[in-house]
């Protein structure tokens, strides 16, 4: 890995508080490989002083697309950033999620969650068969719906106020859904907050479910030991060298 | 131009060390490693440790506050499973921490061989219960530990001190006198973050270890302090983050220096540091970067200043 500078090509606000920013860097997007990520370094006055991770929402060319939630000091500052602006970007890191070849994949995504679902499903192959399980608090934070029905016409949609799809969260959908426990073949990956990949790992008891984990992070490139996760069979991983997706069996969520 | 140090029988290709707890055990980024005066790897205790639960780091303006608690492998697994694939040339040196005074030169026992060029001893880690930064605030278990751990090797002897509640010139002072070829400082400052809308506290091992540009005077001071008291050299550190802090250091006292939380935002950063230095050297008419060691000069010194 590399640190880049790579040009804001263009900036998007898909709510009020989510941003798309579509970046060019040859380097890092020819490397992009779904389930990684990049770490951007906000200001180089070392206020904020670590780098933000961000996954890769989708890649085409020489470009690709983080999308994000304004959460705090580093993606406020982030958000005010304009088109033509250079960011400098540590990446592609994390362990890529494994070719998938001839599959039943259930992708789950909520609110912003959604996001790197996208590139994975982009680079799935035809031998999958894939369906998409999407939630979001309103209409408008169901984001890249457009690019997703291009993929796919395999999609259950839910909101939580109910302006768009069914009212609930994503994982009632689960509850009544069509996929049975026993049903071997089955992967499923998800991205989201921790008590939705909570609620999934509950409901899906063999069946592999591949989580993208989150949490406090450092380094983003393994020296740091910061980015801890508790394993069920005892220590920590690191979520941005074991990780950050990996089969939430392993882990103690 | 002359940018090396040598301690001991150590010869430093340069005074810039990568240090412990920020760049791993040396086994990624060995590009970087073989640039740089020295490694220090991530701290080494006697058995396993899983570390503190998350989250372990916490940030602020110009510093980070960790508490990664000591996670390692252990002695043992540390000499045969990564020692054996560390490849580059860089002097490598192994920071040891215990839980008890007798700890230390055990591990040195275990894995003294002629791939290490020395140990760290570390008895000012902030992040432990037990032993840490408790043995650094005593003079007398300091020169205990460093005495067994003396008798234990003819290696380089390096005793990382705290600068925690106490006056490191009394620390220094002990370790000197059992032996040690090296004093480093500051390790992290004691530290704590509040989640307030939780109301408790935020990082999963309580208290931490602060880092970073804001406690760069803080361990000037020292490092100058602690020069002034002791023969032996000092490795100076605390939030460097450019060539300039660099000679800083060294100015002030430090013979080579550490480069920590820096390497969590930029792993590379240690190359446009050098490429810097060697800009100041010329700038300044400086021909050996030892020349520089502790001249400092008193405000009323009208000399010049190079040349």
């Amino acid at each position: 890995m590399k640190i880049e500078r790579a040009e804001l090509i263009k900036k998007l606000s898909l709510s009020d508080t989510v941003f798309a920013f579509d970046l060019a860097s040859k380097t890092i997007a020819r490397k992009a490989k779904p389930g990684q990520f990049i770490q951007i370094r906000i200001f180089d006055s070392f206020d904020p002083f670590l780098r933000r991770p961000f996954s890769f929402a989708s890649v085409l060319g020489d470009r690709f697309r983080i999308v994000f939630r304004v959460r705090g000091k580093g993606t406020k500052i982030l958000s005010q950033c304009h088109s033509g602006q250079y960011l400098d970007i540590l990446g592609p890191l994390g362990k890529p999620i494994a070719q998938l070849q001839n599959q039943r994949l259930v992708l789950i995504g909520g609110g912003v969650g959604i996001a790197p679902l996208f590139f994975l499903a982009q680079r799935l192959g035809p031998s999958n068969h894939l369906t998409l399980l999407l939630g979001a608090k309103n209409r408008k934070e169901l984001i890249m719906l457009k690019d997703f029905k291009n993929l796919t016409k395999n999609i259950a949609l839910t909101t939580e106020d109910g302006s768009f799809g069914k009212k609930g969260k994503v994982t009632d959908l689960l509850r009544n859904s069509e996929f049975g426990i026993r049903d071997s073949g089955l992967k499923i990956f998800a991205c989201g907050p921790w008590p939705m990949l909570r609620a999934i790992q509950k409901r899906f008891g063999s069946i592999p479910v591949y989580g993208f984990l989150e949490e406090r992070m450092g380094c983003g490139t393994g020296i740091c030991f910061c980015c801890a996760v508790k394993k069920k069979d005892g220590g920590y991983l690191r979520v941005c060298q074991e990780g950050p997706v990996v089969n939430l069996s392993q882990v103690e969520i | 131009m002359d940018i090396s140090i040598k301690i001991k029988d150590t010869v430093f290709a340069n005074p810039i060390l990568l240090a412990s707890g920020t760049f791993g055990y040396g086994s990624d980024f060995v590009s970087v490693i073989n640039q740089v005066g020295g490694f220090i790897t991530k701290g080494i205790t006697l058995a396993p440790r899983i570390g503190n639960p998350a989250p372990r780091i916490y940030e602020l303006p110009g510093a980070i506050l960790n508490s990664v608690g000591l996670e390692n492998p252990g002695a043992l697994d540390f000499r045969n499973k990564i020692l054996p694939r560390l490849n580059f040339s860089t002097p490598l040196i192994v920071n040891i921490a215990g839980f008890d005074t007798a700890d230390f030169s055990t591990i040195v026992k275990i894995l003294d061989c002629d791939r290490i060029a020395g140990f760290e001893i570390n008895i000012s880690c902030p992040n432990v219960k037990t032993g840490g930064a408790i043995f650094g605030q005593d003079p007398k278990l300091t020169e205990q530990i460093v005495t067994e751990v003396r008798r234990a090797t003819k290696k380089l002897v390096i005793t990382k001190l705290t600068a925690n509640f106490i006056d490191p010139v009394n620390t220094a002072q002990a370790a000197e006198s059992a032996g040690t070829d090296a004093i480093s400082l500051i390790n992290t400052l004691y530290g704590l973050a509040i989640d307030l809308k939780e109301q408790k506290y935020f990082l999963g091992g309580k208290t931490g270890g602060l880092s970073g540009p804001a406690i760069k005077p803080f361990a000037l001071f020292c490092v100058e302090r602690v020069s002034k008291a002791i023969k032996i050299p000092v490795i100076g550190g605390g939030g460097i983050v450019n060539a300039t802090d660099v000679c800083e250091f060294m100015l002030a006292g430090a013979s080579l220096v550490q480069i920590g939380s820096l390497n969590l935002i930029n792993p590379f950063a240690a190359f446009d540091i050098l490429k810097d230095l060697k800009k100041y050297m010329k700038i300044y008419k400086i021909k050996a970067i030892r020349q520089i060691i502790g001249k400092v000069r008193s405000n009323d010194d009208k000399n010049n200043t190079c040349g």
